[in-house]
Formats: structure tokens, sequence, C-alpha cells
């Protein structure tokens, strides 16, 4: 059954004669009962003929073709000549490790894909970590930032001592000291401070085992 | 591969220059040909298929004879042009004259004289080369380059992709813009006998 878009697909090619006999015979076969089609033959042909004919005029004659092959030796000479001398300018010592190089970096090996695809993953994870290790390092000491900051300790003491006295008509209180009564531990003391004209003592006076320490923070300069 | 082509490639494998001059001499129409309907200028076919034969001297150590000499200086013949490609783009629009396509303003002009004599049907090839030329020249040049290995090189769509590194189909697309624009250029739109023989016979080809 003839198809005129089938047939058309392959008119080039039969018009360059590149289609097997017995294909083109068949098309040939066709194209005698489709008019459309063999019309576009003949034009395809035509054109292809007409393109030969003038590519095939611009064919240079046979003058030409001697010189083109002496200009296209030349070259050749001149090439082969540049790459002898410079390998010739080369020790043979020198052009052997060169070749052994050479061998070395261009030799290739045969690797079956799932062993290259380990060593493959391998090779990342081993940059991987070792990327990663070395990030750590380089980070762990530069977090830890050392500073000096002062930080005042008070240390108080609180000495409580009971204080009997005589209470007689005439003195004020805690303003003179009493004489000390024999027998008596007790010792006229004042508060923050000693009494006038009266010399303090503190005979038998125990402090206190309780230490009471105080911090204060902020500078010492914020103290009160 | 024949018993001379054998010997030359081993011969020139090992560095012996004459021996790949005398492998060249049996390609270096084609080549030069190839070059010269891809970049259309002597000068520059001249440069790309000398630069074609020095990578194929410099490569031919890796030649193992699993494919024919032909096949494999095809290989590098077509890399080598769209190095070029890419490298540097030719201006083909307008740079196509009568005197270019008969080598009158060529370097060696005596060489390149690509016509025999100054007849009438040296005059009509040179009017029917310019047209080609010219529809040649309004496509991209690797169009152009998958067209001249299908016409002059006979490949296949799945040769060609493989060889280009393109689709099938965009191979199959480039020859048929070819056609198109060549189409257009000969003034082949309509595909009568008798416009066909008009046109042949006012170019003078014969049928």
């Amino acid at each position: 059954m003839h198809n005129c878009k089938e047939t058309r697909k392959l008119l080039i090619e039969l018009a360059l004669d590149q289609v097997p006999s017995d294909q083109s015979q068949a098309l040939l076969a066709q194209l005698e009962h489709c008019p459309g089609c063999r019309e576009e033959f003949a034009s395809l042909r035509n054109v292809l003929r007409v393109a030969e004919q003038a590519m095939q005029s611009t064919v240079p004659e046979e003058g030409f073709w001697s010189g083109y092959h002496e200009r296209l030796q030349q070259s050749l000479t001149r090439d082969s000549a540049a790459t002898t001398t410079s390998f010739a300018s080369r020790s043979p010592s020198e052009t052997g490790a060169l070749v052994r190089l050479r061998k070395l970096f261009t030799t290739s090996l045969r690797v079956p894909v799932p062993v290259a695809a380990l060593l493959i993953i391998l090779f990342g994870l081993s940059i991987g970590f070792a990327a990663r290790s070395r990030s750590q390092s380089i980070a762990g000491p530069s977090s830890v930032l050392t500073r000096t900051v002062e930080v005042p300790v008070i240390q108080e003491r609180t000495v409580t001592r009971v204080v009997y006295r005589d209470r007689k008509p005439g003195t004020s209180h805690g303003r003179t000291a009493q004489p000390e009564r024999p027998g008596s531990n007790s010792v006229a003391v004042r508060k923050n401070g000693a009494t006038e004209g009266t010399p303090i003592s503190l005979v038998g006076f125990k402090p206190a085992n309780e230490v009471k320490l105080t911090i204060i923070k902020g500078s010492y300069r914020d103290e009160k | 591969m024949s018993n001379i082509e054998d010997d030359l490639i081993r011969r020139a494998q090992s560095a012996d220059t004459e021996a790949f001059c005398l492998l060249a001499k049996g390609y270096e129409r084609r080549i030069y040909l190839l070059a010269f309907h891809y970049c259309h200028n002597p000068q520059d076919a001249e440069d790309l298929s000398q630069e074609v034969w020095l990578k194929a001297y410099q490569a031919l150590g890796s030649f193992r004879g699993e494919s024919t000499f032909y096949t494999w200086l095809r290989k590098i013949t077509i890399n080598c042009f769209l190095n070029h490609q890419r490298a540097r783009h030719y201006n083909w629009r307008g740079q196509t004259t009568g005197d270019t396509l008969l080598g009158v303003d060529s370097i060696e002009g005596d060489e390149r004289l690509a016509f025999t004599s100054n007849s009438e049907t040296a005059m009509h090839n040179r009017i029917l080369a310019e047209r080609v030329m010219k529809g040649l020249s309004e496509l991209t040049p690797p169009q152009r380059l998958i067209f001249l290995l299908k016409h002059h090189e006979g490949m296949t769509y799945e040769e060609i992709a493989r060889a280009v590194g393109c689709s099938t189909g965009t191979a199959k697309k480039s020859v048929f813009r070819a056609i198109t624009k060549l189409r257009e250029h000969l003034d082949i739109d309509v595909p009568s006998t008798t416009t066909l023989r008009a046109l042949q016979s006012k170019i003078g080809i014969g049928v």
C-alpha cells in the first residue's frame, strides 16, 4: 500500500542512489502510480544533479594538485623535523625518562564498575572526614576565651557578746565604762567603737565559730 | 584495506614521511574538495585540508586498523572542520565570486584554475556553481557539513549523527534544509519536467 508520507521520507536517499537495490525497485514501482511523489522525486533528483555538476565544476585542474601535494609534503617534513628536533635536543636518558613518565600518566587500568564506585565512595568519605576533623581542630581552641574578671570577696565577721552592766543612778547608758568586777568576765564594750576615755578590754572574748561570707557581685567601687 | 595501503600505513607509523605522502595522495583531492565546499574559499580550504593531514600524521600511531583508513581519516576531518567552525566563523556571505571559483584571484592562479577554458559551458557552470554556493551559504556550518557528508560521502543519517554528534532527526532536517535552499537558488521550485528541461538547457546540462 502506497503511503506518500513514508515514501517521501526516502526520496532524498533514492535521489542520491543510497537506497539498497531491492528497496529502490519497490520505491520506483510505487512512484509509477503516484504522480505527486513522482514529481517530487524528479525535482529532488534534478536539484541534486545540478548541485553535483556545479560542485564538480569547482574541482581544480590537474596542475593544482602537484603544487598542493608539494606543499603538503613540505609542511609534513617541517612538522616531522620539528618533532625530531625537539626529541633530538634531549639526551637519550632524558627522552627515556619522559617516555616512562608519559606512560605512567597515560596508562589506564581496567577496574570493575562496583570496585571503582566503592573506591570513589571511600575516597569521598575520607575527604569528608578529613575536612570535618580539620574544621573541628581549628574551631576548638578559638572557642575558649580567657578573661580575668575582678571579683571582690568581702569577709565579714560578726562578733556578738552579751555584756551585763550594773545600772547605777547618775550614769548614762553606755557612755561610761564600769569598773571591772572581780570574778566577772564581763567586759565593758562599746559597739562600733571604744568608749571615750575608757580602755576596752577583750579579755575572755571568744570569737564565734561561724564565719559569714558575703560575696558581692560587682566592683568594689559599688560597695556601700 | 589493500596490502599496499597497509604497508604504507605501517611505514608511516614508524615516522616515514614519504610513505605518509604516498598514502595522502590517494585521498587528498577528496579531503580538499570537502574542505572547499565547506568553507568555500581556496585558501581556507587548503589550510583546513593541510591541517587535517598534519593531524592525521600526528595521530597515525593510534590507528589500529579497526576501520578503513579513509573512515578513520574522515573522522579526523569532521572533528577538524567542527573545531575550525567553533574557533572561527567563515564569512561565507558575499565571499564567493566567479573569479574565486575560477581561481583568478587566488594566490597561485595558474594552479587553481577551476576551468580549462573560458567557453560558454564554463560560464554556465560558473553561474550554476555560484547559485549552489549561495544556497549552501545560507546554512549553518554544521548543516552544511551534514549535507556534504550525505551528498559527497554517501554516509547514512546514523553515521552522520554519530560523527557530528547530533541526532538522526537533526541530520535529516539539515539535509532537507540544504535541498530546500538549493531548490530556491536553482529555481527548481516547480517539479515539472518541462521546467527542468528548460533550466538544464539554460545552464547547459545535458539530460
